[in-house]
């Protein structure tokens, strides 16, 4: 496992390819709040990636910069081994349709029934008959376990159930990144447990997909992941299989993992 | 007293930097509009769902306003005139103001209130709940798809309802004129002609397709950037509804100072 105090400077190594997504001492502030500072990582192909790490210490603002919707202060983003950190809004649309996106609370565009906000990016990208539409939503509802919910209104729906159908969403262009923010949050166990079953699906039945996951959940993080990113201050603390996190002796990652309120990362704020 | 100056002057420096970021900000969205007007996809369903929203929605409320808009104007004009006995030229001068200044005034007031204050508590709801982001996630962006529409039903719309104020108006001013002031129709109709010109209706077609143009580009502007909550939705209706109100005014004068010169 590589950690900051080993490798402070510059990406991890890459034993992969070209990496799908590289981050090199990318910078953020807002305002005078300093989010990233100097974030550097490579996410390789085909693999399922875990970012995790207290809350706001800017995995989502991590996750925005991968989809172009934020810019970096400075630093260097590349997708798919190209640089876009100023790349113009054109290029962008292009490379998201490459990419699906579950948002925290699904970003489901509560105007439109369930079937539109799922049908929304195909209509937008592909030619479809209205049959052919249909069958594609219906399929794309039941892989996410909600079957006939096409008609069904969003603000109908439970938090838990918002998410599938957010997921649903970025699932339907066939994406090879997708990115996952904060998906089993706010859910119970046995849903949490089929959106990792999901994401472990997708993951053999799509080759070449590559996956980002935003997670608190230690348990779906070191169940699934192929690699785990630590971040932390703003900066990338650590880097590891799951097997290399739970052996880390390093006080910090050993607090988190554990979930214990006494170590160096403080306690928690009530 | 040093310290109370450079506190003054820092704040007042603070004040014109974020109106300069806002003003900014504003140009950078104009040009994006302008960008994505001019290229494909060409989304002709959401324009005349906007077309429906803005100008069918709107309807009824510009049939009332401006029937009693006129009545009201023509009841102080009439009084007035009264006085020199010229009653019957009550609807000209009604007809002139409602043609150039109050048909396409009023008609922006109202879509502002109406139509581009849900505008803007629509697109901020999709800012602050990710929507937004979303949809620019999927590739698509929300200029094209959520603000040119708007722009367009807006701009196309208001020459339309003017039109319709316009015409009500004096509807409205023809039948208080016959009832309380014993005017005739024929002189009624014939100081009507003489007086309102087709370039002075022209003009005020003019400011409504102008005054459509900046309350819908302010409203999705105060909407695309709305920060925060719930709080965040309310402070960007409320700013879009002001700015949109004072701008129309502001730019009417011009418009009209500048018509006058032609």
């Amino acid at each position: 496992m590589s950690t900051a105090q080993t490798q402070s400077a510059g990406p991890t190594a890459p034993t992969d390819s070209t990496p799908i997504v590289c981050f090199n001492n990318v910078r953020k502030s807002f305002g005078n709040q300093q989010v990233l500072r100097g974030l550097s990582f490579e996410l390789r192909r085909g693999e399922i990636s875990f970012i995790i790490g207290r809350s706001g210490e800017g995995k989502s603002v991590t996750i925005k910069h991968m989809i172009g919707v934020l810019h970096p202060d400075s630093g260097e983003i590349m997708v798919h081994g190209e640089a876009v950190s100023h790349a113009p809004e054109t290029t962008w649309i292009k490379i998201r349709r490459n990419m699906g996106l579950l948002f925290q609370d699904g970003a489901l565009f509560d105007s439109m029934s369930v079937g539109e906000n799922i049908a929304f990016p195909i209509r937008e990208f592909e030619i479809l008959t209205p049959k052919e539409l249909s069958l594609r939503v219906e399929k794309l509802l039941e892989l996410v376990g909600l079957p006939g919910y096409g008609l069904a209104k969003v603000p109908e729906l439970s938090i838990g159930e918002r998410k599938r159908v957010g997921l649903a969403r970025a699932l339907a262009l066939n994406p090879s990144l997708l990115l996952y923010d904060e998906p089993t949050t706010g859910m119970d166990p046995l849903i949490s447990e089929l959106i990792d079953s999901l994401i472990s699906e997708m993951q053999k039945k799509i080759p070449g997909l590559s996956s980002v996951v935003i997670s608190h959940d230690i348990q779906s993080v070191l169940r699934l992941a192929d690699r785990i990113f630590f971040l932390h201050e703003g900066k990338m603390y650590a880097s590891g299989t799951p097997a290399e996190f739970k052996a880390s002796t390093d006080p910090v990652i050993k607090q988190f993992i554990s979930g214990s309120l006494y170590g160096p990362l403080g306690q928690p704020i009530a | 007293m040093m310290e109370f100056a450079l506190r003054g002057l820092e704040s007042l420096g603070g004040l014109v930097r974020g109106q300069i970021i806002g003003l900014g900000r504003f140009t950078i969205l104009l040009r994006e509009i302008f960008f994505w007007m001019l290229r494909p996809p060409l989304r002709l369903q959401l324009i005349f769902k906007q077309f429906e929203f803005v100008g069918n929605k709107s309807l009824s409320i510009v049939l009332l306003s401006s029937l009693f808009t006129g009545a009201v104007l023509g009841l102080q004009i009439g009084k007035i005139f009264g006085i020199f006995k010229a009653e019957g030229l009550m609807g000209a001068a009604t007809g002139k103001a409602l043609a150039l200044e109050l048909a396409p005034v009023m008609c922006g007031f109202i879509v502002t209130g109406r139509a581009g204050a849900a505008m803007a508590a629509e697109i901020a709801t999709m800012r602050v709940n990710e929507q937004l982001d979303a949809m620019e996630a999927m590739g698509v962006s929300p200029v094209s798809y959520l603000i040119v529409p708007r722009v367009i039903a807006s701009t196309l719309m208001m020459p339309l309802l003017s039109a319709i104020f316009l015409t009500l108006g004096l509807v409205g001013c023809y039948i208080l004129g016959v009832i309380m002031f014993r005017v005739d129709t024929s002189v009624f109709v014939a100081q009507l002609q003489w007086l309102v010109w087709v370039s002075d209706i022209h003009k005020g077609m003019v400011k409504a397709l102008v005054f459509g143009f900046i309350l819908s580009t302010i409203a999705c502007f105060k909407g695309f950037h709305a920060r925060g909550g719930a709080k965040g939705v309310g402070e960007a209706t409320t700013q879009a509804v002001v700015a949109s109100l004072l701008t129309i005014l502001i730019v009417d004068f011009f418009i009209s100072l500048v018509q006058m010169k032609g």
